[in-house]
């Protein structure tokens, strides 16, 4: 397990990260999320000592650097393009397996498992995004650590890539690994995390699993369209139901799609549309990180 | 340690600069040595009889600047691709990886002076020999080259290695280590006139006997060695306290 206790990082007079802590466990996939400028990347830097901070963080109730071979307990990807352009990736790799006392034989292995075999010997330099998300990843596994820190692993991947990610870091995860990963892909996020962990302008906002992050932010309602939207609108007010009206139906909250269809069934109205409108990760982030985004966009207007 | 200088040297012999650098140094070699040492030896030239110690000594001035150059590549390369998150999260420690560093350099510096102190009065034979010029006796300074100039080479390289710790950023470091020498010491020089040779730069020149304020310095070589070790001691426990504190990004 990594504990991550009251890690803290000011920069000037503007605090990054404050004072937070979280656990990542092993065996399953921890997502990391939060609005840009959240202090998702420093606060992956503290958890590696790459950044002067307060606080600390245990592998294994150890600091990283009390292990003879901290590459051995765990393997990062903070920046897809961390390589020179000119050495290729082979060498790229070799170096990092003879400063972490890797078999110069995973080299190959995790180039092939990366799908780089072809392009061992170029410069990644012309490498893609995708192609140098790859050779991060390889760099991350060549030891096969108990623990992976992947920052946003999944840019710049084409959809076959990403699908191959998910899966692998599931089975990675599977293996008794613990992975602890960023991603602003929400989507692919709720499909691949098991427990998440929210921080936004530097604050701890969730450290649970992900049905639990979803269900408690966001509620579950019901949508329903029918023939007479008048007729079940006075019903509604009458039965002191609450309900949005949207898309040319109604949005009922607190209530199953039993009840909605009993009801209308009762007072005789023909019912279109009937469904139950689950919560996404997307809504429920939002809902969570409200007021703390960094930077905001202005939403387009219909005028 | 053994992993982490393996590391160190594999890093500068699998980027292609190191290899242009290098190409540079023999070209440059051959050609002082060779043309301009040897074959274009004029009559005073051939009768001096330290002309070889002199084209030596010059050929390892001029040289000393290409190897610290991958001296400041080898370190800048960690901040500016970002390697330095590799390196400091697979080393045991960060002195480990800048000890590494340090040996490195110096064990190619020494090399590479030893190879243009070797090669260029050679060289410069050779270019006698091919224009059918005849040189007079020589007294060649045997221990006094070797010394002075693989000193003179490791020192470059060295100084080289700790601008780049202290400014870290790779053009800055650079533009550092060309322009200080010359454009810097050579403006403060106006200023300070005799007591330029406690600069570091114009201490390493005195050390070596070459470098226009030689002249003006009654500084013996063991001296200016002690006032440029006394840069490398400082400036090395500055940016070693740098990297052991500042972030790796």
């Amino acid at each position: 397990m990594i504990e991550a206790k009251q890690l803290k990082k000011n920069f000037g007079k503007k605090v990054a990260v404050d004072g937070i802590s979280f656990r990542v466990d092993t065996g399953k996939v921890t997502g990391f999320l939060g609005p840009n400028g959240a202090g998702k990347s420093t606060t992956m830097r503290l958890m590696l000592d790459l950044a002067e901070g307060e606080g600390q963080t245990l592998y294994d109730g150890k600091r990283l650097h009390d292990y003879v071979h901290p590459s051995e307990m765990v393997g990062i990807l903070l920046e897809a393009k961390s390589f020179h352009p000119t050495r290729s990736a082979h060498n790229h790799l070799k170096i990092l397996a003879i400063e972490g006392n890797i078999p110069l034989k995973r080299v190959d292995e995790v180039l092939d498992k990366v799908g780089l075999s072809s392009e061992a010997k170029e410069s990644p330099g012309k490498f893609s995004l995708g192609m140098s998300q790859r050779l991060g990843l390889a760099a991350a596994l060549l030891a096969n650590p108990t623990y992976l820190i992947l920052d946003e692993p999944a840019n710049g991947l084409d959809p076959e890539g990403i699908v191959w990610l998910r899966k692998f870091l599931k089975s990675y995860a599977d293996d008794s690994h613990g992975v602890f990963v960023s991603s602003h892909l929400l989507s692919e996020m709720s499909l691949l995390a098991d427990n998440i962990v929210v921080i936004g302008k530097g604050k701890l906002l969730a450290d649970t699993n992900m049905k639990d992050f979803i269900s408690g932010n966001v509620g579950t309602s019901v949508f329903v369209r029918v023939k007479d939207n008048d007729k079940f609108k006075e019903i509604l007010d009458k039965e002191q139901i609450s309900y949005i009206k949207e898309n040319g139906g109604f949005n009922i909250e607190k209530l199953k799609t039993d009840k909605v269809g009993e009801l209308a069934f009762r007072n005789k109205i023909i019912v279109f549309e009937l469904m139950t409108k689950t919560a996404s990760l997307e809504d429920a982030f939002l809902e969570v990180t409200v007021g703390s985004e960094e930077f905001n966009g202005k939403m387009p207007t219909n005028e | 340690m053994n992993n982490q200088l393996r590391a160190e040297f594999k890093k500068v012999f699998s980027i292609r600069s190191t290899y242009i650098i290098l190409g540079l140094m023999l070209i440059f070699v051959v050609f002082f040595g060779f043309y301009v040492g040897g074959w274009h030896s004029s009559r005073i030239d051939l009768l001096d009889p330290h002309r070889l110690f002199r084209i030596t000594q010059q050929s390892i001035s001029f040289l000393a600047i290409l190897p610290a150059l991958i001296a400041v590549l080898l370190f800048s390369h960690e901040f500016r691709y970002n390697l330095a998150s590799y390196s400091l999260t697979i080393s045991k420690s960060r002195s480990r990886v800048l000890v590494a560093k340090f040996i490195v350099v110096s064990i190619i510096a020494l090399v590479s002076t030893g190879l243009v102190g070797v090669l260029s009065p050679l060289l410069a034979l050779a270019g006698m020999d091919a224009n059918h010029l005849h040189i007079v006796h020589q007294s060649y300074y045997f221990v006094n080259i070797v010394w002075r100039g693989l000193f003179y080479g490791w020192g470059y390289s060295i100084i080289g290695l700790v601008i780049a710790m202290l400014v870290r950023e790779q053009i800055g470091a650079l533009v550092t280590l060309l322009i200080f020498p010359t454009l810097v010491e050579g403006l403060l020089s106006i200023w300070l006139t005799s007591n330029t040779v406690y600069l570091p730069f114009s201490a390493l020149h005195s050390e070596l006997g070459v470098g226009l304020n030689v002249a003006k310095t009654n500084l013996s070589p063991i001296n200016s060695l002690y006032v440029f070790l006394g840069y490398v001691i400082v400036g090395s426990i500055i940016g070693w306290i740098l990297f052991l504190r500042r972030d790796a990004a």
